[in-house]
């Protein structure tokens, strides 16, 4: 009996203290959060506390959680610039892809290893995370932000996240090979497109696929049903509170009508991948997919001359309505709100787009397009398809991404809906049923 | 003989570290998980809520996507042990009789059992994508140029070939203990008795080797049950989420879907239904060895 008893009790010891644990990695990031901003008030320095946190701050160490891999190297010599101008200060970036970036963000977190800065892919992700996320509304960057970085990290009118850079897509084609088709003219209505792939077709190239995994299917094709909406933010309020439908929604119609026959014109449509669609387009084997500029830096390492141009996709015969590139926002950086070193962050991050300096490297290292009226890209580094969205934008000719906008989830779940349709195992009545009866599943 | 009182000081310190590892890395991460399973926890937030039992009744009633994947588990884990113990058994028989070369052929065919599910995965990748339908073509073989991973039957069979690949070898080296560990005075009074090989085999060996058959069943439908790093690497669950397993339906709900409540709630009901099927095998298998023993 008493054996039992002794060992119930460490058993009980023994859970507590990993409970403990818990709490206490939370209380102490409350402690700290609560002491910078008590900080700001009395910075008379009597309170020895307040002397480490001086000090601390001249000896930050900030840590970077980039999810973009390719601009790893830019960002990285972004941060060894700053660190000589701004000696004490250490930036750790840590970058990965995309993929692992969302598990291993939250194992960080729940770990009590959390970055100070850290990237979230708009609307979704800032909800998800609002409640660690700093208030940004006061940096000096926020009045020059286009606006079309601003519906995805702005809540109840606070902005939570500086825009990493402007993305757009649409269709790549291959220059060259237009060229020798005979292909004139950039097509712009389905029937002339469809001229197109049969030139293509005739000059013996492969004139078209496309990547069949669900990500790209959700995030970039089912958004053209929301994106030429004629106001799309107030068409998904109306899915959320119920008064507007996918089902029989004619520009859902269109999009679904559209990708269906798209996907016949298609060589092997459900056989290719997302890496093999890049390398045959970088080794010149086929005409026409989608993509955009997040392609350019791969194509950039295979060929930097590779004669590639983007143009719209065009959904209906109507040449003027067609005419526009999908960009957006896709990225932000945000501050961990119970950082030690979030002034330090912010600092940082104003330096990046608010100092010339800090601007090339967005420019220049990270070949980006910068989502702010401060300063422009630059059109060599952004490579061809970079400047070709680059002129889409500054005619205004461009519609946003709204996956952000989807439940949580509703990327792959409607990618996944939207092979079922060009797979053939639904028909396209089907499949706006499907979106529809998907959509108020995850949004619950 | 009276044994010898041992003080807690003992217990402690022979049992301590190992109950001490075991409770902080398997009982309280269970609790937490059994309390974060009636929550609605979306795995970031500080927000936690209560919801009852919300979570178990979407799983029930098909508003998660818990059973499709449990189906789709359910057969290729059936598919799965049946092809691994078959073919591992053979490859045993086959390698313990006198073949030349034969411990290259062992080699071979375990070697895909030391690597990563990972690895494996994005290898295939490539051989069901690029390779296939290239040797397709030299040979003029439409069957081979189809889609492998673009369509739900061929993908439910690629998995199959590469679990089956990765395992067998794990399979014949203890099948392969088995059949070298008979007792020769056995086959030989078997031999005498007039029996051929066939009869030797399926009255003689087969018997004899239950046990090891029992080892092997149970870790195939527990490994093919917890399927995840293949479908992970290879399918991604697709298409159309048609290869999600159970495991990688509940990363998905955990991690990408920002469920984390329901994703807890899945874990557990998997986990329950680990417990039954192990624990009716074990119960089937052990009679057997009894009957035949």
């Amino acid at each position: 009996m008493s054996k039992k008893k002794v060992l119930a009790i460490g058993l009980a010891i023994l859970m507590s203290f990993s409970l403990m644990g818990c709490g206490e990695g939370k209380n102490a990031g409350d402690i700290t959060a609560s002491e910078q901003s008590s900080d700001n008030v009395d910075t008379q320095g009597e309170n020895p506390e307040a002397e480490q946190l001086e000090s601390q701050k001249k000896n930050a160490q900030i840590q970077l959680l980039n999810n973009k891999i390719e601009i790893d190297e830019g960002i990285k010599a972004a941060a060894v610039k700053y660190q000589e101008l701004n000696p004490g200060i250490t930036i750790e970036v840590v970058s990965m892809t995309a993929e692992p970036y969302d598990t291993d963000l939250k194992t960080k977190f729940a770990g009590g290893a959390a970055p100070d800065i850290f990237a979230v892919s708009g609307n979704s992700q800032m909800l998800a995370w609002e409640s660690h996320l700093e208030d940004l509304t006061d940096q000096p960057w926020v009045t020059d932000m286009l606006d079309i970085g601003k519906p995805g990290i702005t809540k109840d009118g606070k902005i939570y996240g500086m825009p990493i850079c402007v993305e757009g897509g649409g269709y790549m084609y291959n220059k060259d090979m237009f060229e020798k088709a005979g292909i004139t003219e950039i097509p712009k209505t389905k029937t002339a497109f469809k001229d197109a792939l049969q030139k293509l077709s005739d000059a013996g190239y492969t004139p078209l696929i496309e990547d069949s995994g669900w990500y790209g299917l959700g995030y970039y094709f089912v958004n053209y049903g929301f994106a030429n909406q004629e106001e799309p933010m107030a068409y998904i309020d109306g899915l959320n509170n119920g008064t507007k439908t996918i089902t029989g929604d004619p520009k859902f119609t269109e999009m679904a009508e559209y990708f269906l026959w798209e996907s016949t014109q298609c060589t092997n449509m459900m056989g290719i991948d997302f890496n093999t669609q890049v390398s045959m387009m970088a080794n010149q084997e086929v005409g026409i997919t989608f993509g955009g500029n997040w392609n350019q830096l791969t194509f950039d390492e295979v060929d930097p001359d590779l004669p590639i141009g983007l143009m719209p996709v065009p959904i209906t015969e109507d040449a003027e309505y067609n005419d526009f590139l999908l960009a957006g926002v896709t990225n932000y950086w945000v501050v961990n709100k119970d950082s030690a070193v979030k002034q330090e962050a912010k600092d940082f991050m104003t330096w990046l787009v608010t100092d010339p300096e800090g601007q090339k490297f967005i420019t220049k290292d990270m070949a980006l397009i910068p989502a702010f009226s401060s300063f422009e890209a630059d059109n060599e580094s952004i490579g061809a398809l970079g400047t070709d969205l680059a002129g889409y934008i500054a005619n205004g000719k461009i519609k946003g991404f709204y996956a952000s906008f989807y439940p949580d989830g509703g990327t792959q779940t409607f990618g996944e809906d939207m092979q079922k349709l060009v797979a053939g195992k639904a028909g396209i009545a089907e499949f706006l049923e499907t979106l529809q009866s998907d959509w108020e599943r995850l949004a619950e | 003989m009276r044994k010898k009182r041992v003080g807690i000081g003992a217990h402690l310190l022979f049992l301590g570290p190992a109950s001490a590892v075991f409770i902080i890395a398997i009982v309280a991460p269970f609790v937490i998980s059994i309390i974060y399973s009636f929550t609605d926890w979306n795995g970031v937030s500080n927000e936690i809520s209560f919801i009852g039992f919300k979570n178990f009744a979407a799983i029930l009633n098909g508003k998660s996507t818990f059973l499709e994947s449990f189906w789709f588990t359910f057969s290729i884990t059936f598919v799965n042990v049946i092809l691994v113990v078959v073919t591992g058994t053979a490859a045993a028989v086959v390698l313990t009789a006198r073949v030349p070369l034969r411990n290259m052929f062992r080699l071979a065919l375990y070697l895909p059992n030391t690597i990563g599910g990972m690895v494996l995965g994005f290898v295939w990748q490539f051989i069901f994508v690029a390779g296939m339908p290239a040797i397709g073509e030299k040979l003029h073989m439409t069957f081979m140029q189809v889609p492998w991973l673009g369509q739900e039957e061929t993908a439910f069979w690629a998995l199959v070939i590469v679990f089956v690949w990765q395992n067998l070898g794990y399979v014949m080296v203890i099948m392969t203990a088995g059949f070298t560990s008979l007792s020769s005075d056995l086959l030989e009074s078997a031999q005498i008795d007039g029996a051929n090989g066939w009869k030797t085999f399926f009255h003689i060996k087969l018997p004899l080797v239950m046990p090891f058959i029992t080892i092997c069943l149970f870790w195939t439908i527990s490994c093919a049950f917890k399927m995840f790093e293949l479908n992970f690497s290879l399918t991604k669950g697709g298409p159309y989420g048609s290869t999600t397993s159970l495991a990688l339906n509940i990363y998905y709900d955990a991690f990408s879907n920002n469920k984390y409540g329901l994703a807890t709630a899945q874990s557990l009901v998997f986990f329950l239904i680990i417990v039954v099927i192990t624990s009716v095998q074990m119960y089937l298998t052990r009679r057997k060895e009894k009957k035949w023993a």
